[in-house]
């Protein structure tokens, strides 16, 4: 079960963009919370274990969100970890890719501190009840 | 009649050979053309590209010290919070008429203060503006680059010399004289007391 205690790994080229989406996660309850400023970097920490759950930028250099997205789909450790896409890529194609690819839900920025808690509460209730 | 054929002959020639000369001309005229062309593009593309780096930088800086600044009030709503309830807890002690007056006041006080705070967390949201600024003119500059290849493309063709120097020593100020760069506060300070101002 997952809950206000589980780990989350965001993952951003831009700083700024972190500090955001980990002032949002603290304001919606979630503190425990570690940073990544691409998807090889994120992929490292991930495969050291304890991250319950991954926000993801899609633009980033060496690997972009969705190759971190279908890496962590490939490997069987870390294969039902939830994955948040959070990017400027709104078009109808790059979110097809993405479901395709197993994303867990897809949020566009900019967004709001409710729009962020609205998709993490989704992904998670509907984990709880597969679990259930 | 021989004499006829070969006067023709040069005068067809003399018409031929000065369009020949005309084009020649043209040619080394636009030639011309594209080496200053070239030669422009050489030293504003760089220094545009520069300047669009520049602008993510300060933006970034900006976005970082906007954010500071709320997570420091942030802490302090949060404080805030704590305050009200020990308030809360004080006025419970009241009398029946003086702990709804004080009641209703720090009810009002709470919403005020919950809606400051969802107002900032607002703000922090859209701070992500840094960010989709940010990838568009990293889109920029990458169309930049490619100008700056096909220019340095032409500039080989054309046996264009100075190009790569010029490219190389683009720097942030003098473009087109739009922008320049910026000076620190003491530069200026410093600067006014030298004119006496």
């Amino acid at each position: 079960m997952l809950d206000n205690n589980m780990k989350i790994l965001v993952v951003d080229d831009f700083s700024t963009m972190r500090r955001i989406i980990k002032n949002i996660l603290k304001e919606i309850g979630y503190v425990n919370v570690d940073e990544a400023d691409d998807g090889s970097t994120a992929l490292e920490k991930l495969k050291g274990g304890g991250f319950d759950f991954v926000v993801t930028d899609w633009n980033m250099p060496n690997m972009p969100g969705i190759d971190l997205l279908k890496a962590i789909r490939a490997d069987p450790a870390l294969k039902h970890t939830p994955v948040l896409m959070v990017t400027a890529e709104a078009a109808k194609e790059n979110v097809v890719i993405a479901v395709q690819a197993g994303v867990n839900n897809y949020i566009v920025k900019p967004f709001t501190a409710a729009a962020l808690k609205e998709r993490i509460d989704l992904i998670l209730n509907k984990l709880n009840a597969t679990v259930a | 009649m021989n004499g006829n054929s070969s006067e023709n002959l040069i005068q067809k020639l003399t018409e031929e050979l000065s369009r020949l000369l005309n084009y020649v001309e043209k040619t080394k005229s636009g030639l011309g053309y594209i080496e200053d062309t070239v030669m422009v593009g050489s030293e504003t593309v760089p220094q545009a590209s520069v300047q669009i780096s520049a602008v993510t930088g300060d933006l970034e800086s900006a976005a970082n010290i906007i954010m500071s600044i709320l997570e420091e009030v942030l802490a302090e709503h949060d404080r805030n919070h704590v305050l009200l309830e020990s308030l809360s807890g004080w006025a419970s002690g009241l009398n029946e008429k003086d702990r709804e007056e004080g009641m209703a006041i720090i009810s009002e006080i709470k919403q005020i203060t919950e809606k400051t705070k969802t107002q900032m967390m607002d703000i922090f949201s859209n701070m992500s503006f840094h960010d989709l600024s940010g990838q568009k003119l990293k889109k920029v500059n990458l169309s930049l680059s490619v100008v700056q290849s096909k220019l340095h493309d032409i500039a080989t063709t054309f046996g264009i010399k100075d190009f790569e120097t010029k490219a190389k020593t683009a720097s942030p100020g003098n473009f087109n004289g739009i922008v320049n760069d910026p000076m620190d506060q003491d530069v200026v300070d410093r600067l006014l007391k030298e004119l006496g101002t």
